[in-house]
């Protein structure tokens, strides 16, 4: 079986597709940039997709609105519906959101609203502290429920929320948060910058049903060499930096 | 010349017997003339000059784009170094990296955006941006940062317009790197009341492009045959008079026009498609040249290609993609229309290229009118000519665009600073550290660039906060990194421009050595008032020297004996309202290298038990420090710097780093040790349960002396075991290195004074103060 072949889909003002493709190649994955003038069709002969970061379509109307209409979104969510894994990173995951492919089957009922945080508003990046949760989520199937991972975030409208009261409650009590964000000890934590963006029940993630289709505010791409992590992050994982660097890896 | 008798000309013969009169008529629409440049336009031509040639001469003559002040006087800095590839001249400037990049090469420019930022600062700052990575972008680049240097008016006693502008220039720049994609890799702030009118807005990009595959802004070789191919948004009217609006003061009246617009989303869009004509270039092996459009818009761009060729060109005006309202020749000329690249390339690929843009990056759905078009010719006749319908706007020989221009400017230098008038005041030192990270100045930065995006691209391995300079891979799978870092401090420029000017050359190097790179280029951008004051130009020749000296002195860690080189910068004058000019402002960018990144030092502290070592200079001097300006209201000159060693500071500390002796440094700048000292216990120490326990007595020199002195030094974090090895080094480069303490278990600084008492701050107390500036203005209303 030859190597499975992702498409990073690059709407017109995503920015972050090449590291993204680095990233699948590093975990063993042949990846290729699919540009949106190509026919629609030859994303179909895809294994897998992956929406980028950035600014698709300007963030005319909402973040991920326009993009969300594109007819390669049609064809992303025929080929969800028959299983094939799609991740979307921040502005990825809110084209996914804006199509109601997240949390999938009812339309759109989530938003990434503008980050509510303390004294300041806008655009923010930090490195945040991660949980992985109970979930069918295919992406986070290889690490067991509870392991801690910092990673990078960058957005202005980052805000998991529903417009029905409990929904998001609702989705975390059936697994579809596969990451939460949690203080430097693990804990749950509503309290910025913990939780960067005010998201209900600190979703960092949501995904569908079937656990195929995720999308996800932190930007892993951007975390793939331990010696580049931020000295700001503490505990096990700086042990495990410093041993690296020690070592010069 | 029967082509022109169906337009009147600028001015006739006649008129120009009274050239005065005829450049203020010429400036009452915008075009920038001097009298001595009115007649030496009619010598040039040989005849009246239509509009469109008045206007292409007011700009490529104004002070912005010809540097007709001061050129003659920018030879004094030393360019030339084994590392350059492209000194300045081009729109940016190339330097060769070391193994394992020897096949990749360093790109790096500098620019300024002051008066649109002042006026519109979101715009003014975002197009100060777009710009600049333009720059880097035009020589084949793959743009990989950028950074910006502010000075804003002083947020209290400037009042909410102060306030407005840093808020909208924060913006701006977020804006407009966050869209593009380009990582924002720090820069500095200073707010005076100096710069209430006039702040500055320098920003500076970074990029990376194949050494065999630098393209330049010419015409290349051969004999083509070539066209000019224009590509990005449709010409419109935006920023028309652009370059004369920054060639004088900032006036009354509506100079709003003259902004230009920012669309980093276009310019993501332009940049990926750019890289895709890059790589087909090469592929093929087709030579080509290629220039962003700046200043003067078409017109400057195609006549600098064409002259720097040493060919000529013919411009059709008719094929440029442009909006539908009507435009006269001269804006559709000289208009300053942002996100615009033009190449210059064989006939034969034109038009591939041009379906790269149009078919493959549907620039039109992008961006409605956005284009690539075939807009004129190379001629081997040294002409340059520009048609428009039927008639010819513009026809002048290429000698006359390459004339330049130099005019002899007055100077005046200033005389020495007064001393700092000796003083045995000394407030609280607890609490003056507290108001000292409480003050606008000292205070974290943090609050700032958490707008930014400094970790796109994903090659970020020091970001903002973390170091004494940011660190970016140049390769994804490679080690080398480069560190970036900017120096110069107006106070000590305003008091001695010739020594603050060296000073900000070894800062901007000392910072990039302390995270263990080797300082390599190094890029400037002269901020200063009006040249025809001869106060300012004395200033401004007075910080040439500075810079020079110091740059001879600091580059022996990448080739001994060589200077540190300026491989591209810029001038920016006219920083002044009335008598009131900016203080001298020097703004120095230095890149250094690092060849394997997993030797990077930081500045938080690693492991409890560990040293503290000061070197540098002793603590025997408060003159120029910020502890004598904001607490005891006094002033006088800089700090001494002995060149010499510094330079024997910095390779301490790119060999301390290289040999692994070292795991954090910071130097001792704004705010002196006591400054320091907080800022390495604030940082990542905290979340890992560490702190500073140090003891002053060994600098035996009372405590004011001791903790806010700012003469130049490194504090380092040094491993007992590696300690003697350290002290071996330091004594054979003749530095002195106090032992000042160890890193403790217990979070915050305290410190055992050479008196006996002993000072206490916690964590939090640390971190209070310093949050507290930034946040309070972007939240504060009203007054």
């Amino acid at each position: 079986m030859s190597v499975p072949c992702v498409a990073v889909v690059q709407f017109p003002g995503v920015n972050c597709e090449a590291e993204s493709v680095r990233a699948l190649r590093r975990a063993g994955l042949d990846a290729e940039i699919f540009r949106w003038t190509r026919s629609p069709g030859e994303l179909r002969g895809f294994q897998g997709y992956l929406l980028p970061g950035g600014f698709s379509y300007q963030d005319r109307v909402r973040a991920g609105a326009l993009a969300a209409k594109d007819p390669l979104v049609e064809i992303l969510a025929a080929e969800a519906e028959r299983g094939k894994p799609v991740l979307g990173i921040c502005n990825g995951a809110q084209v996914l959101v804006e199509a109601g492919l997240v949390p999938g089957g009812g339309g759109v009922e989530l938003a990434l609203a503008r980050n509510r945080m303390p004294d300041r508003s806008g655009y923010y990046t930090r490195w945040v502290w991660v949980r992985i949760e109970p979930s069918p989520c295919l992406f986070t199937r290889g690490l067991s429920a509870g392991t801690l991972i910092p990673l990078p975030v960058a957005h202005g409208e980052g805000r998991f929320t529903s417009s029905t009261p409990g929904r998001m409650a609702s989705l975390a009590a059936a697994g579809q948060v596969p990451l939460r964000y949690v203080a430097a000890d693990g804990t749950p934590s509503e309290a910025f910058p913990d939780n960067p963006n005010g998201a209900e029940v600190g979703a960092a993630a949501v995904c569908n049903g079937r656990g195929n289709v995720l999308a996800l505010m932190p930007h892993p791409e951007r975390a793939q060499d331990l010696g580049g992590m931020a000295r700001s992050i503490g505990g096990p994982w700086a042990e495990r930096r410093d041993r690296a660097l020690a070592g010069g890896d | 010349m029967s082509a022109f008798t169906g337009l009147a000309p600028a001015y006739t013969r006649e008129e120009a017997r009274d050239p005065a009169a005829v450049a203020r008529g010429l400036a009452v629409r915008g075009v920038a003339l001097e009298p001595d440049e009115v007649t030496l336009l009619l010598e040039l031509l040989g005849r009246p000059p239509s509009w469109a040639e008045a206007v292409l001469f007011g700009i490529l003559w104004s002070e912005h784009c010809s540097y007709k002040s001061t050129r003659h006087l920018l030879h004094r800095l030393p360019t030339r170094a084994p590392q350059v590839l492209v000194g300045p001249g081009e729109d940016a400037g190339v330097v060769a990296l070391p193994p394992p990049c020897e096949d990749l090469a360093l790109v790096l420019a500098h620019e300024s955006h002051n008066h649109p930022s002042q006026l519109l600062p979101v715009e003014g700052a975002a197009t100060g941006v777009g710009g600049i990575v333009r720059d880097v972008g035009c020589m084949g680049a793959e743009v990989v940062g950028v950074l910006d240097a502010l000075r804003f008016g002083h947020p209290r006693e400037g009042g909410v317009p102060a306030r407005d502008i840093v808020r909208g220039v924060v913006q701006g720049i977020a804006d407009y790197g966050n869209a593009l994609g380009v990582p924002n890799l720090g820069g500095d702030v200073t707010f005076d009341r100096r710069f209430d009118a006039n702040c500055l807005v320098n920003v500076m990009a970074v990029g990376i492009a194949p050494r065999d595959g630098i393209l330049r802004s010419r015409v290349p070789e051969g004999n083509g045959p070539w066209v000019f191919v224009l590509v990005g948004k449709p010409t419109d009217e935006s920023g028309f008079g652009g370059a004369a609006f920054a060639s004088g003061e900032l006036g009354e009246g509506d100079q709003r026009g003259a902004v230009q617009i920012p669309d980093p989303f276009l310019k993501r869009v332009l940049h990926v498609a750019n890289a895709e004509v890059f790589r087909r270039l090469r592929e093929q092996g087709i030579a080509a040249g290629f220039k962003d459009l700046g200043a003067g818009g078409v017109a400057c761009a195609t006549s600098e290609l064409a002259a720097a060729g040493g060919r000529g060109a013919e411009i059709a005006l008719d094929e440029l993609h442009r909006v539908a309202r009507p435009l006269p020749a001269e804006v559709l000329l000289c208009a300053e229309t942002q996100e615009r690249y033009c190449w210059v390339l064989p006939e034969a690929f034109a038009a591939e290229a041009c379906e790269i843009y149009n078919r493959d990056f549907a620039l039109e759905v992008v961006y409605p009118g956005a284009a690539a078009r075939v807009i004129g010719r190379v001629q081997e006749e040294r002409r340059y000519r520009v048609t428009w319908q039927t008639e010819t706007v513009v026809d002048c020989p290429v000698e006359a665009i390459t004339a330049g221009r130099r005019v002899q400017r007055p100077a005046r230098r200033r005389p020495p600073a007064a001393a700092l008038p000796p003083t045995t005041a000394r407030p609280d030192p607890h609490r003056a550290l507290l108001t000292l990270l409480a003050g606008f100045n000292v205070g974290s930065r943090e609050y700032l660039f958490r707008h930014y995006d400094s970790e796109v691209q994903g090659r970020t391995w020091l970001r903002p906060g973390e170091g004494d300079a940011t660190v970016v891979r140049v390769h994804p799978e490679r080690r080398l990194g480069v560190a970036l870092a900017v120096g110069g401090n107006p106070y000590w420029c305003a008091s001695d421009p010739e020594l603050g000017a060296r000073h900000a050359v070894a800062e901007a190097a000392r910072n990039v050595a302390c995270v263990g790179a080797r300082p390599w280029a190094l890029t400037d951008c002269l901020n200063f008032g009006h040249p025809e004051e001869p106060a300012v130009m004395g200033d401004l020749a007075a910080s040439l020297e500075g810079l020079a000296v110091a740059a001879e002195a600091l580059g022996g860690l990448a080739n001994h004996g060589e200077p540190l080189p300026f491989v591209s910068g810029n001038v920016s004058l006219y920083n002044q309202t009335g008598a009131q000019a900016v203080p001298p402002s020097p703004i120095v960018l230095c890149a250094g290298v690092v060849r394997d990144v997993t030797t990077v030092v930081a500045q938080s502290l690693k492991r409890v038990g560990d040293f503290l070592v000061l070197v540098g200079e002793p603590r025997d001097q408060l003159t120029g420090s910020v502890y004598a300006r904001e607490l005891l209201g006094l002033e006088g000159g800089p700090p001494s710097l002995d060149l010499a060693h510094e330079a024997a500071l910095q390779d301490l500390a790119v060999l301390a780093a290289e040999g692994r002796w070292v795991t954090a440094a910071h130097d001792v700048s704004d705010g002196g040790l006591a400054v320091t000292l907080a800022e390495m216990s604030m940082g990542g120490a905290p979340a890992r349960g560490l702190g500073i326990e140090a003891d002053l007595g060994v600098l035996e020199t009372e405590t004011g002396l001791a903790l806010f002195s700012e003469r130049p030094a490194i504090v380092f974090e040094v491993a007992p075991e590696r300690a003697p090895v350290f002290f071996q080094r330091a004594r054979e480069r003749s530095l002195l290195a106090w032992p000042i303490g160890t890193v403790s278990a217990r979070p915050g600084l305290r410190t055992l004074l050479p008196g006996g008492e002993s000072l206490i701050w916690s964590a939090e107390e640390l971190n209070t103060a310093a949050a507290a500036a930034l946040r309070d203005l972007w939240n504060e209303v009203g007054t």
